[in-house]
């Protein structure tokens, strides 16, 4: 087992542990003045990270052919997330006690990938078909994304949707295909604004961004908040732990604000790097896509990467107001447990395609 | 097999490059191009900045123990009793209050049922009360409860040196906010205006952060700059002779029925000002000054808050001759053993200057000055127009003190006027008897201070010395330049000899303290008053300048009273009257004399030569 290491690419590992140990940095900061306790929400993160590495060291040991299954599974969990959230959740989360709770639909993107690479990796001759091989796919997907809508989880069903959208992509469907979808989903995202208000409010927020010469004092709360605390960072920021923003001005400080937290504290240098290494990742997972065995497995790897570094652009684009206010979390720097967990499970399977990759150089 | 990324896998990566690039352009932006912008808004949002005024300096006389102007500030506890009966929390607001208050809870509870709609509960509370009542406050527990800051400037022993002393106002606080604007008590006149800064002392700054709600968080008080008291100034005023002045030039005014009087009263040897007094003529001061003195200063009408000895000026007559004397004898234009013809009248461009009585066909010049001889200074005058050009006059009369703003530390100081550029031919004797220039009362004891003084230019002035407000020490010496030699040592002799015989047998007998046994020196004026652009031929301003003791003096006095009508005009006759009944008072009520000093031996000119 621990060859998979000694074959595995380095800087996988490397980058991994860089992103916790600078996750937890910024959360056991911007967590000090959140409880009575500083440390609650440090120590909870080491808690999720300790229960992250077992599922890490599974997705990294367990080879990744035997995650290639057809519909019943996704089918199932779909099905399943719509009932258990329904029946027992609070909007997207099943409380397991001790104050723990499970967020089902962080599972369900995994799934998406694992299914999309499946049944994309068929060599199917060069002709795909709409009715045999697109719209089951699609039916699928959509499936548990709709689950997720209706919970409602409208941030993670975006990432879904734009997972689906890429594997789909990636994977050599026609284009002409994508307007069947589009045309379902569209008018959601249209009505979406009006009906729930704060939706909207995040698109207007967003807009009053974008005029030139705006007052500041007129911007959204929170798009305000963003703009002071990487603002006042500087080059080098404030001090670690000195930051003045996540003093109950910043909104979800140790979650979805963690950038601007980080920003503030250690400045434009850390705000840079961490984009650095998310890019960095980006390109790790590629090499590790083109040296792997199997189409299979490059899609599962370019899959899980894309899945890791589309919500972690999507937060720091937020947080630099270059987009709307999405809800998405920073991957290994927000405080969570689900997402976390997920995330160093699917981070594993990519561990493990990067090991496929030696040994066949070998 | 090994799969080449496809073209649409570039496109994506492609696509996460540019975002990538164009995040951390943005975050450039914020972070270092727009850095101090969003800085000062964090600033702006979190933290909140209040000033608590220093409590201004006292001014003090001479001797320290006699307070002019002092004041007090503290913080009080005040109910807005009304919004107490209409929400009915009294009870609850009366044990909060003395918890934090100490206080008994019944107390408390009576005043708040006051029947007027404001009421005291606490004044001049502690720091440690404040923040105990600030906190309460803040989490809306203590509705009508307000905070106020009370600041109040006495002035002790006003009115005597009020128009000296001046005044300081601040400005109305805004409501009852605790940490609202408080705006400096401010020096608006006198001594209050020019020392504001030293009185004033440092406004305390405290910042502290609030949260998102505004609520202040207690424990992140922290002093930005620590409150400064301000400096206590002791000044040269000396309120029992200038209450002795100001007593003498009122009933002169009044006996005289003169327009204005003034007085002010020197130390020769550092230009002290001791009393500067002064008195204008008004029918509703006349009446009742009491109620004008019992109204805040900044009501006072103008006649009143004005000081004459510094604020105004006039031609000064012929206390100017032994300026004139002096500069002929430095300039070596004339010596003090020289005698002039006496030849009336002396024509100057067609105009003919007459004495004010026959003289002898020469006259010596020392008796020029005993006799306040207008021909005898003119002939003199002639001497230096003929050596020196209008301009090296004007600078030799600067040079004596002239010209310059006088005191030096008080803010309403007009310089005078040495036109010299106008000065003619008629001049030559006009600016001898003291006609075409203006000075000030300030300027020409200082003049006189240094003919006292061995011919030394003092600069007149109030501020001695700045206090610590704490122990009462002297932290910084106000006037320690050295004085500066204007006139050497026989011209100081010769004209102080010729201001001795003027009050021994000359013009200003009146002026005489012999019968203390005391020798003083002076000189009498008589100037004609400018009425509608020419000199009005029964209008005058009479004046006297004058020292004792004659050797070694002490006290210089200048005395001006306008426009005398009752007992006649001259300076002789009005003006020396006034330096004989001050100085008779210094010497009796202020230094202690009894009865008159023994004989002491007497001076001759060529003694004190």
């Amino acid at each position: 087992m621990l060859r998979v290491f000694k074959l595995a690419d380095p800087w996988l590992v490397f980058t991994l542990i860089s992103m916790l140990m600078l996750g937890l940095l910024a959360v056991m900061s911007a967590g000090i003045h959140l409880n009575k306790d500083p440390f609650f929400y440090a120590l909870r993160q080491i808690v999720f990270i300790l229960m992250g590495i077992p599922f890490f060291f599974l997705g990294a040991f367990l080879n990744y052919q035997s995650y290639r299954f057809r519909t019943y599974l996704p089918f199932l969990l779909g099905i399943s997330l719509l009932i258990l959230v329904i029946l027992f959740g609070e909007q997207s989360w099943l409380s397991l006690g001790f104050g723990f709770h499970l967020q089902p639909s962080e599972f369900a993107k995994v799934i998406i990938i694992m299914y999309l690479s499946y049944m994309l990796s068929f060599d199917r001759g060069g002709t795909i078909r709409f009715l045999h091989d697109f719209l089951p796919m699609a039916a699928v997907c959509g499936m548990l994304i709709g689950a997720v809508i209706l919970q409602p989880d409208f941030g993670t069903a975006a990432i879904m949707i734009l997972i689906t959208g890429y594997m789909l992509f990636i994977g050599g469907i026609p284009m002409k295909f994508f307007t069947l979808p589009a045309l379902i989903f569209t008018p959601f995202a249209v009505i979406l604004p009006f009906k729930y208000s704060y939706v909207g409010r995040r698109f207007t927020d967003y807009f009053d961004v974008l005029k030139p010469g705006v007052d500041p004092s007129s911007l959204g709360f929170h798009v305000l908040q963003f703009h002071l605390g990487i603002g006042s960072g500087g080059w080098f920021g404030t001090g670690y732990a000195q930051g003045l923003i996540k003093r109950s001005f910043l909104p979800a400080s140790h979650t979805d604000s963690i950038y601007a937290v980080l920003t503030e504290e250690l400045g434009f240098v850390a705000g840079a790097i961490v984009i650095l290494l998310f890019l960095w990742l980006l390109i790790l997972g590629e090499r590790t896509a083109r040296f792997t065995l199997d189409r299979f497995g490059a899609l599962l790897a370019r899959g899980i990467v894309f899945y890791i570094c589309a919500q972690a652009f999507l937060n720091v684009c937020v947080c630099l107001s270059l987009i709307p206010n999405t809800g998405v979390t920073l991957p290994f720097f927000s405080y969570g447990g689900s997402s976390l967990i997920i995330t160093m499970y699917a981070y594993g399977i990519l561990v493990n395609i990067s090991s496929q990759r030696q040994l066949v150089l070998s | 097999m090994i799969q080449p990324a496809d073209l649409r896998q570039k496109w994506v990566l492609i696509l996460f490059s540019c975002v990538a690039v164009l995040a951390i352009l943005r975050l450039f932006q914020f972070s270092i191009l727009e850095h101090d912008e969003w800085t000062d808004q964090v600033n702006a949002q979190i933290f909140r900045e209040f000033r608590v005024e220093a409590q201004r300096g006292r001014i003090l006389s001479s001797d320290p123990s006699v307070v002019l102007a002092e004041s007090d500030a503290w913080v009080s506890i005040a109910a807005d009793t009304h919004v107490i009966r209409t929400t009915h929390n009294d009870a609850r607001v009366a044990r909060r209050l003395s918890t934090a208050l100490e206080m008994p809870e019944e107390e408390i509870l009576c005043r708040l049922h006051s029947n007027r709609n404001a009421a005291w509960i606490k004044q001049n509370i502690t720091p440690e009360q404040f923040a105990a009542v600030f906190k309460l406050q803040n989490q809306g527990l203590l509705p009508g409860i307000q905070f106020k800051r009370e600041i109040k400037r006495y002035y002790p022993n006003h009115p005597h040196a009020a128009s000296l002393v001046g005044f300081a106002l601040g400005e109305r606080e805004s409501g009852f906010d605790p940490l609202g604007p408080y705006k400096n008590l401010r020096g608006i006149e006198g001594i209050e205006s020019y020392y504001n800064k030293l009185l004033s002392g440092e406004v305390g700054v405290y910042i502290y952060r609030v949260n998102r709600f505004g609520t202040p968080e207690l424990e992140s008080f922290d002093e930005i700059k620590p409150i400064q008291r301000g400096h206590d100034l002791q000044t040269t005023i000396d309120l029992n002779i200038h209450r002795i002045a100001q007593e003498e030039v009122t009933r002169a005014m009044i006996e005289n029925k003169a327009r204005s009087a003034m007085a002010v009263v020197m130390n020769p040897r550092d230009g002290a000002i001791l009393a500067a007094a002064s008195i204008e003529h008004s029918p509703d001061v006349m009446d009742d000054p009491e109620r004008f003195y019992a109204m805040p200063a900044n009501c006072w009408p103008d006649y009143l808050r004005r000081n004459l000895v510094t604020a105004s000026v006039f031609e000064p007559g012929s206390v100017w001759k032994p300026i004139v004397m002096s500069v002929a004898l430095e300039n070596k234009l004339v010596k003090t053993t020289d005698s002039v013809e006496w030849r009336e009248p002396v024509v100057l461009g067609g105009k003919a200057f007459m004495d004010w009585k026959k003289f002898g066909p020469s006259l010596k010049l020392g008796e020029i000055l005993t006799y306040s001889s207008n021909v005898g200074i003119i002939n003199v005058s002639k001497k230096i127009f003929a050596a020196l050009d209008n301009q090296q006059i004007a600078d030799e009369f600067k040079r004596m003190g002239f010209g310059r703003r006088v005191p030096a530390d008080f803010p309403c100081r007009p310089a005078g006027k040495l036109p010299y550029k106008n000065w003619g031919i008629i001049s030559i004797g006009a600016v001898a008897e003291g006609y075409e220039l203006q000075v000030s009362l300030a300027q020409l004891a200082g003049f006189y201070c240094s003919i006292a003084n061995g011919g030394y230019r003092i600069v007149p002035h109030f501020g001695r010395n700045v206090l610590d407000p704490r122990t009462g020490d002297p932290i910084e010496n106000l006037f320690t330049d050295q004085p500066e030699r204007v006139m050497s040592e026989e011209t100081h002799q010769f004209i102080r000899s010729a201001m001795m015989d003027c009050i021994d047998h000359g013009t200003g007998k009146k002026g005489s303290l012999i019968d203390m046994g005391v020798v003083a020196a002076g000189k009498t004026a008589t100037a004609k008053l400018l009425d509608k652009g020419s000199y009005a031929s029964n209008k005058y301003r009479a004046s006297f300048a004058g020292f004792f003791p004659a050797i070694d003096p002490r006290y210089v006095i200048a005395i001006s009273v306008e426009d005398p009508r009752a007992k006649g005009y001259y300076g002789g006759v009005v003006a020396a009257p006034i330096f004989h009944a001050i100085a008779m008072r210094i010497l009796t009520e202020v230094d202690g004399l009894t009865g008159p000093l023994p004989p002491t031996p007497e001076v001759t000119d060529a003694q004190s030569l």
